[in-house]
């Protein structure tokens, strides 16, 4: 019995413990398939509407059924969101990995499990809750084959008692998640009720930790970042949409296609829009290369797999300079590698994704805000440099749940960079399609269908001339790829500038991207507040580099760059950038074990190599 | 009608031939392909096409140059080998008023691009897909390529050991809506074949056969031309 094993715990005296309020990370033990992602999202969404900042990562097999999968709730009162090393409240629910899963705890953690499993005898160090599932869904769900699914809320309820987090808010919270189907609404609600009225009469509060009540999240929301990208490119203008379905991208392309049927129907009420789910991604680049070369505004969506097929496409696009905008939800490579975890690996093969000398324009997201107002940032770009433009994204950022400020509407219009149009060309009279007119490499182009005598060009990724002659002239070739370059160049100072957060003389700074911004400013408190060592920070939010990252480099005595590889991608890129002699001040922090990046990782290996 | 006898003669459009005229050919001379860019540029003109809504698209090989050689007022797409489907798809979503005509080879088609093709086939979108079919790799100096026939010979005597593929057979199999098969060197039927194929709704396959003079016109060739005229069956 579950009292019991709090008897014992109470006899060693760890009830006392202080208590630990808005300040924990709650893991579910589950196997995959079992329905349980319902009841830790109304978990989630329950300590959120209490006003407690809080994040949710789901660490999940590449399977259908029956695997070991782990979610993790984290909340925070400082508004720390990056995934927490440490369990503090685990609820076990998968047999398969319940003994590892407790064994692994610090102790001082709490264990709520399932009765069957018996693990309250493994430790005297945590405080157990057993609880008898299967006979609590049995009063509940009178329907056997439905009990599987309600199982999973039950434990819902009897958290929400031990943490004290208010069931009116776990009603709210799940009868959002199953919106119109009141029926199964009411069925899990019952499970849950049932989950906090057994807490209630059969166990007693023997750990510390407990949600209270803040004021942390009005205004916001809860997203995850392939959803904010999905509706970034439809505000963005994009009406083609070509993808090949691959973990973790794909979910950005269907939350698009609800996004784009929900508001781009047009009076006749038939699509202005067109997506294509193709054959493989090379059909889907060549799709978008072909859509963006008619003048539409066209994207895909893939992740490390597919960016390796569309390889030749991308150096058509820098070549022939023809707008595309890839999203890269990278997870763990090289070759299949851990499909469903995360990973910021695809960085170098991306930069220079093609043979012959091709550079590319990568941007880089941090938050579901950023992925939205970077949608718009990618089309921009892809239009004004006519050039294929990745945004690099991951699967932490893209498939878990974020907290977030709402998105602005865009208040600029879109730009949709040097097109001639029939009217331009009755005035001018004809046009060079890659001559450099204007001093900033970029040449005008026409669209396909623009009626004028002299809209026409040749498109090719041959050798070409101004004129988009077919060209082998070795000045012809050079010439044009030495306006690629200053082109590139350019670039430097449209794309999104990085963040830079400075404190009074630090000596150190730290340089990160992407999704791991969130662990870093979490580190740099840690590293403020036990080492004594005061960070700056700058944030890459795109390549080519800005200016300002070879100042920041230069104005510091070592740089830590922090990412998610083996072989420091990100610094091997500024290393290529940066003056020769402020390449020593670079240092390495690069892990790959494929799970989010926590802060007390960086925290300890940072301090490490400070001699702290 | 007071006309002198130099006026070129117009289309509906008040076109005439020359608006429908592309660079001088860089192909061989006799080369297939250039007497199926004149019968294009005959079909256009006749059909009254403006020029300017029409978008050629093509792979890589001697027949994905060829839309160089007419049609100069279209836009046109020389993209990557044996991927003009996927091309000429997103150009044909983007702007719904294109007319795509689609450039490739029997390489180009059959065997680096046969899954592009088969996937264009079942889509049915206004895209005129012609292959000029020589069943060799011209610009690499020809080996077999995957419509060459089985015991077909190359110059060098080797005989072919693989059955070819029918790409006409397969896109009927696929439910395409228009397919045709013709002769470089059949002027007439070419030129109203691809009339129909202006006309149609939806995406056209021609497989022509197009000998290639330098590569695959010998004896032992099955797509020469002596081949083609012994064994042609115009319908």
């Amino acid at each position: 019995m579950a009292t019991t094993d709090v008897g014992l715990h109470d006899a060693a005296g760890r009830a006392a413990r202080v208590p630990v309020v808005n300040n924990m990370s709650i893991q579910v033990a589950t196997v995959n398939g079992s329905g349980s992602q319902s009841s830790n999202t109304v978990l989630l969404r329950s300590i959120f509407q209490m006003g407690v900042p809080v994040s949710g990562k789901n660490l999940f097999p590449s399977n259908i059924a029956g695997l070991p999968t782990w979610y993790t709730i984290r909340a925070n009162k400082d508004g720390y969101v990056a995934r927490k090393k440490e369990i503090d409240f685990l609820i076990a629910m998968n047999v398969e990995t319940a003994r590892d899963d407790v064994m692994s705890l610090d102790p001082g953690a709490a264990v709520l499990y399932d009765e069957p499993l018996k693990l309250g005898s493994l430790r005297n160090d945590l405080t157990f809750y057993s609880v008898p599932y299967d006979k609590l869904v049995a009063t509940v769900c009178p329907e056997a084959k439905l009990r599987k699914l309600v199982k999973n809320m039950i434990y819902v309820g009897v958290v929400a008692k031990l943490l004290d987090i208010e069931m009116g808010e776990i009603e709210k919270a799940l009868r959002k998640q199953f919106a119109k189907k009141v029926k199964a609404a009411n069925l899990n609600f019952a499970a849950a009720q049932a989950g906090f009225d057994y807490a209630s009469s059969s166990l007693t509060k023997a750990d510390p930790f407990r949600i209270e009540r803040m004021n942390k999240n009005v205004g916001k929301i809860i997203m995850d970042g392939n959803s904010a990208s999905a509706l970034g490119c439809v505000f963005a203008g994009c009406t083609v949409l070509s993808w090949y379905p691959i973990t973790p991208s794909s979910s950005l392309a269907e939350s698009m296609i609800e996004y784009l049927k929900r508001f781009r129907i047009g009076p006749d009420g038939k699509a202005t829009f067109a997506v294509v789910q193709a054959e493989d991604e090379l059909a889907a680049i060549g799709m978008v290369i072909g859509a963006g070369w008619a003048g539409a505004r066209a994207m895909t969506t893939t992740s490390g797999p597919g960016i390796s097929l569309m390889s030749e496409f991308a150096g058509l696009s820098y070549y022939a300079e023809i707008p595309a905008v890839v999203w890269d939800i990278q997870r763990v490579g090289p070759s299949t590698g851990l499909p469903t975890r995360t990973s910021q690996a695809d960085i170098l093969s991306t930069a220079f994704l093609s043979h012959g000398d091709t550079k590319h324009i990568m941007l880089f997201p941090s938050s579901p805000h950023e992925c939205f107002e970077m949608a718009m940032d990618a089309f921009n770009l892809a239009e004004k440099i006519q050039t294929i433009v990745f945004v690099m994204s991951d699967l932490d950022l893209g498939m878990n749940n974020w907290i977030s400020d709402p998105f602005p509407y865009p208040e600029k219009p879109i730009e949709r960079g040097k097109v001639l149009t029939k009217e331009d060309l009755d005035k001018f009279g004809s046009f060079s399609r890659y001559k450099d007119v204007d001093g900033d490499a970029i040449g005008y182009r026409t669209l396909p269908g623009t009626q004028h005598r002299a809209a026409a060009y040749f498109t090719r990724g041959s050798g070409h001339n101004a004129e988009a002659q077919y060209s082998e002239r070795a000045e012809d070739y050079e010439g044009n790829m030495e306006r690629l370059r200053r082109k590139f160049d350019h670039a430097r100072s449209l794309v999104p500038a990085p963040v830079i957060e400075t404190v009074l003389d630090a000596e150190i700074g730290i340089i990160g991207f992407g999704s791991t911004h969130w662990a870093l400013t979490e580190s740099r408190d840690q590293l403020r507040d036990e080492h004594k060592l005061t960070t700056d920070y700058l944030r890459i939010r795109a390549y080519p580099f800005a200016n300002e990252i070879s100042e920041f480099v230069r104005s510091h005595k070592r740089v830590y760059v922090v990412e998610q590889n083996r072989d420091a991608q990100m610094l091997a890129l500024l290393r290529l950038d940066l003056d020769g002699e402020l390449v020593p001040k670079l240092r390495s922090v690069a892990r790959l074990d494929g799970l989010p990046l926590d802060a007390r990782s960086v925290t300890d290996e940072i301090a490490a190599m400070e001699g702290k | 009608m007071a006309t002198t006898p130099s006026t070129p003669k117009t289309n509906r459009l008040g076109l005439a031939v020359l608006d429908y005229r592309g660079s001088k050919t860089t192909l061989c001379a006799g080369c297939g392909h250039n007497a199926i860019s004149e019968r294009i540029i005959d079909a256009m003109f006749e059909m009254g096409v403006q020029p300017e809504r029409v978008a050629k698209l093509s792979g890589i090989g001697c027949s994905s140059k060829s839309p160089a050689y007419f049609m100069s007022r279209a836009h046109s797409f020389n993209s990557v080998h044996g991927r003009m489907p996927s091309v000429a798809t997103g150009a044909v979503l983007a702007n719904r008023s294109l007319m795509a005509l689609g450039v490739s080879g029997d390489g180009d088609t059959a065997s680096i691009g046969i899954g592009q093709f088969i996937h264009l086939m079942r889509r049915n979108l206004p895209i005129i897909y012609i292959i000029e079919d020589n069943g060799v790799y011209g610009l690499t100096k020809g080996q077999f390529s995957a419509t060459a026939d089985l015991g077909s010979t190359l110059k060098s005597g080797i005989a072919n050991e693989l059955p070819p593929i029918d790409t006409c057979e397969l896109a009927i199999s696929l439910g395409a809506t228009f397919v045709g098969r013709s002769f470089s060197g059949d002027k007439k039927q070419l030129h109203s074949m691809l009339k129909a194929a202006i006309a149609h709704k939806g995406t056209v396959l021609l497989d022509v056969i197009s000998p290639c003079v330098t590569f695959n016109d010998h004896e032992g060739s099955t797509k020469s031309y002596e081949y083609a005229l012994d064994h042609e069956e115009p319908l």
